[in-house]
């Protein structure tokens, strides 16, 4: 081994060749963004188009019947949402709606999902199949033909609550289904010549077509996340516990399924956080969530790229919010030594 | 047989003709074997015979299909209920340990006391600190079994066993998966609880040194039966059989 | 002592049909009772289904199949469309049978140069918007996969680099595009396009590019979790016998890596060809698309249900038989079961 003590040729040496490599990379893209941002510049002057983000104070001047609550951006407080309001009010209307229907959609998804997955995992041949059916077709087709489905082919075919097609009634009354949405804990009366849901808690097709919609998508991948994670837990744990003399439930509560708990839970977050995000194809029902008031912001203020990068923005913060309280989670559960 | 007119009294365990197959391999063909209370069994034989099949059949982690197994005057058979009564009484201990990993060795030892035997948790965790200092690890009580070696593991494992008070431990191969350095004490516990405890114990492993030493039975098992059996000192030194020749041939160097 | 080691034939015929059913339906009351529930619940819905099926209105389907097949594509030009899928399913075909056989690389890729650049020649005296209908949907799904594939292989690649700048850039690239939903993603390309380049651009081009954007990053993290599955040791073992980094890369890390992905691949292909419906809400008219826009016709006003039920089949049997095939596939590699 022997080396004249010369330093090494520059085209030899990795340290330089890395940061050399970089330095190209950066270029190209600084080149690239810049040339991009002169392209935009240039046919924005041509279109005549401006950036203005004043406008979001501007009146919106809509009214959806699904907008409900808002921040006041003055006062900083609840409340309810008018047309009177500010484009940005509006927006923020829209994103309660989002958070609204993914509360709503994880919890009806995870309760089909437990159920669907313990079905998956029946000794009942026939249960299992049935389970593997429902996964199969929910799994193979696309939300939003199935959505389709949910609102134009089910939920608007509803009885209209005319005296010659009276709505669908459950538990006496309590739960009302009409070609208007769903209603619970109402009181029927009748006016026009139809019966219609005073108070109560009122579910308008659109919303109700939605949550059924992703939350019976989302439960055919939970359902399948919960069997998984069951059947990954090795065979000794079953086998250990029972020779103890723990019976199948016991076994199945204090050792099965608190482990089944750790597999199943990483996963599990990501599905919420796909419906959450699959909740924007509230655009093809119609209904007012974060994008579909955005889109009406932008086609009443013409500015559409302010809106879509707000409401691209507003998307990725709540995605990244999801994301770190799962995390958190991970490593609240994370086993010491493991 | 010989063994019941040496001892007299009923054998704790008993398999008559037992059988089994798993789909069209013939596993077990015809075991005969029966146990004494305090007896200390040692069962050896090449990979595949059937050995470990035979005592997951004792505590009915496996069920046979034609003979009898009867443990402390329960038949093992479809009745659930017995099953569980045999369970509670027979305790075992994996090869892959098996201890449970979301729970401290505590917590390990007290879940069977607490949820089967219905015990007040501060009298399980008084019986089970008494075990860990048992088997040498009192300082463990809180440690996840992630946290422990493969012998502290084991030790644990027998410990959570012994917390059901069972009058026969079952060890399948319990140090066939531990680093060396680790038999020593693992086999020390065992030795410990077959001559201080008294305790009937069925053992599957190659360490033969151990067997020599505390074994009132050697039994060998090649192809699903029980080629031979006999006392340790005539075992070793004068087998019958040229299939244990070969065997002793090959596992003693 | 020693008793003989007689073979035995196992003593039940555990096939029997009879035991069967006992085994896996009637196992005690609780079961018997599930499987009669079950059995009654399917026979109903089933004979409801048949009833609808029975009465439906398939006209709607049946009379008008060149348009769910190629949507409004001119007659002139159906030939064209029919040579250009038959070349690419015969090139596939081709590939498969080359593989089994071994044959050089080579001679595949100059197959694959031919195949595209004979389907260039075949679109291009057609305007990329006019095709439509299943045809689209499989074109958009062939293109954003095959596109996808090569970037998202990079990206992954540019993620696990050592070089800081770049694996920064392809992190955020990675994580900001999967925080958000796919259709914000295909309304910034095709509004924003639109609104710098006026209509330069087919739309169904700026499809397949928003496609393809948001496909690469969920592709590259694919990726990036197979290069990290490849045990450490086998790069410390090929460096050790010399290899380049790249060589490490090429020869040793990637071929593992891409084994180990096949699964999580697939599923992300199939999940790319259900969200080509998504083209719809951008205006496109794929295969949901033609289904919408027939049913705007007066005649076909009420065919709701016929239309999503039949949009819902056909989606339905090219995804299971993609997820069959990778089945398949995955089973005769030996993955999952090591």
């Amino acid at each position: 081994m022997r080396r004249p003590a010369t330093a090494t040729p520059l085209w030899r040496d990795a340290r330089v060749l890395g940061v050399t490599a970089q330095i190209l990379f950066v270029v190209l893209l600084v080149a690239g963004t810049w040339g991009a941002k002169a392209a935009v510049e240039r046919s924005m002057l041509r279109q005549n188009i401006r950036l203005d983000w004043g406008f979001f104070r501007h009146s919106a001047g809509f009214d959806l019947t699904a907008l409900t609550w808002t921040i006041d951006l003055n006062r900083l407080s609840l409340k309810r949402y008018s047309p009177e309001d500010s484009y940005a009010e509006a927006m923020i209307a829209g994103l309660f709606n989002t958070i609204k229907v993914a509360i709503l959609g994880i919890v009806l998804a995870l309760g089909l999902g437990l159920m669907v997955g313990v079905a998956r995992l029946s000794r009942n041949w026939l249960v299992n199949r049935l389970a593997l059916g429902y996964v199969e077709v929910l799994r193979n087709t696309p939300l939003l033909v199935q959505l389709f489905f949910w609102y134009f082919g089910v939920f608007l075919q509803l009885p209209t609550g005319a005296a010659t097609s009276p709505p669908i009634t459950f538990l006496g009354g309590f739960v009302v289904l009409t070609n208007r949405g769903l209603a619970v804990g109402g009181v029927l009366t009748e006016r026009f010549g139809r019966q219609m849901v005073d108070g109560g808690f009122q579910m308008t097709s659109e919303f109700s077509a939605l949550v059924v919609g992703l939350a019976v998508y989302t439960s055919a991948f939970i359902a399948e996340i919960v069997r998984g994670g069951i059947l990954a837990i090795p065979r000794g744990q079953m086998e250990a516990a029972r020779s103890l003399g723990l019976n199948y439930r016991q076994a199945l509560r204090w050792v099965v399924l608190p482990q089944a708990l750790r597999i199943i839970i990483p996963p599990l977050g990501n599905q919420f956080l796909n419906l959450t995000k699959n909740s924007s194809l509230a655009i093809g029902v119609g209904f007012a969530d974060m994008l579909t008031s955005a889109m009406t912001v932008a086609s009443q203020s013409f500015r559409a790229l302010e809106t879509f990068t707000f409401v691209t923005l507003a998307y990725l913060a709540l995605s990244l919010t999801i994301s770190a309280v799962l995390n958190l989670v991970r490593a609240r559960l994370a086993l010491p030594g493991g | 047989m010989e063994q019941s007119a040496r001892r007299g009294g009923e054998p704790i365990i008993l398999l008559e003709d037992v059988h089994k197959w798993f789909g069209r391999l013939h596993i077990l063909r015809g075991i005969n074997l029966a146990v004494w209370p305090g007896e200390v069994v040692v069962v050896c034989g090449p990979s595949g015979s059937g050995k470990s099949t035979m005592i997951r059949c004792i505590n009915r982690l496996e069920a046979h299909h034609r003979g009898r197994i009867v443990v402390d005057g329960i038949e093992l058979t479809d009745d659930l209920r017995n099953v569980d009564a045999v369970r509670s009484e027979v305790g075992m201990v994996f090869q892959a340990f098996n201890l449970f990993p979301h729970l401290t060795a505590l917590q390990n030892i007290t879940l069977a006391p607490i949820q089967v035997r219905r015990q007040p948790r501060p009298l399980a965790e008084k019986v089970a600190h008494d075990l860990l200092a048992r088997v040498g690890i009192p300082d463990k009580a809180h440690a996840y079994p992630a946290q422990l070696s493969g012998g502290q593991q084991q030790r644990v494992a027998i410990a959570r066993a012994l917390a059901m008070q069972p009058k026969i431990m079952l060890f399948d191969e319990p140090t066939s998966a531990l680093d060396p350095e680790m038999i020593q004490e693992v086999l020390d516990v065992m030795r410990g609880l077959a001559r201080e405890a008294g305790m009937t114990m069925i053992v599957v492993t190659h360490e033969m040194g151990f067997a020599r030493e505390v074994a009132d039975r050697m039994v060998f098992m090649d192809q699903g039966v029980i080629v031979e059996e006999g006392t340790p000192a005539h075992f070793f030194t004068n087998p019958k059989e040229d299939r244990t020749k070969l065997f002793l041939s090959k596992i003693l160097h | 002592m020693s008793s003989p080691a007689v073979l035995l034939a196992p003593p039940e015929r555990r096939s029997a049909p009879l035991e069967w059913l006992r085994r896996n339906l009637f196992d005690g009351w609780l079961n018997t009772v599930l499987t009669v529930l079950v059995a009654a619940c399917l026979l109903w819905t089933a004979c409801l289904i048949g009833r609808w099926a029975a009465g439906a209105h398939w006209d709607v389907v049946t009379r008008n199949l060149r348009l769910w097949a190629v949507g409004l594509l001119p007659l002139a030009h159906v030939w064209r469309a029919w040579w250009a899928g038959g070349l690419v399913a015969t090139a596939a075909l081709l590939t498969v049978i080359g593989v089994r056989a071994r044959v050089q690389p080579r001679a595949l890729v100059g197959l694959w140069v031919g195949t595209v650049v004979a389907v260039v020649w075949l679109f291009s005296p057609m305007r990329l918007d006019q095709v439509g209908g299943l045809y689209l949907t499989l074109l958009l799904a062939v293109v954003s996969i095959g596109a996808s594939f090569p970037v998202g292989v990079l990206v992954g690649i540019g993620r696990t680099s050592r070089l800081p700048v770049v694996r920064l850039f392809c992190t955020a690239y990675i994580e900001g595009i999967r925080g958000i939903p796919l259709i914000t993603v295909l309304l910034w390309f095709s509004i924003f396009v639109s609104l710098l380049s006026g209509e330069a651009m087919p739309r169904v081009a700026r499809a397949m590019i928003g496609m393809t954007v948001f496909a690469s990053a969920y592709v590259g993290e694919i990726m990036r979790a197979g290069i990290q599955s490849v045990p450490r040791g086998h790069v410390e073992a090929a460096r050790a016998l010399g290899l380049s980094g790249w060589q490490t890369m090429l020869f040793i890390v990637l071929p593992q890596a891409f084994k180990n992905m096949i699964p999580a691949l697939v599923g992300q292909f199939i999940s790319l060809f259900k969200d080509t419906s998504l083209t719809v809400i951008i205006g496109l008219s794929d295969l949901l698309g033609v289904g919408r826009s027939l049913l705007a016709l007066t005649e076909y006003l009420h065919d709701v249900r016929e239309v999503y039920v039949f949009a819902l089949v056909v989606y339905f049997v090219f995804s299971y038989t993609m997820s069959y095939g990778s089945r398949v596939l995955e089973g005769k590699l030996g993955l999952g079961e090591r």
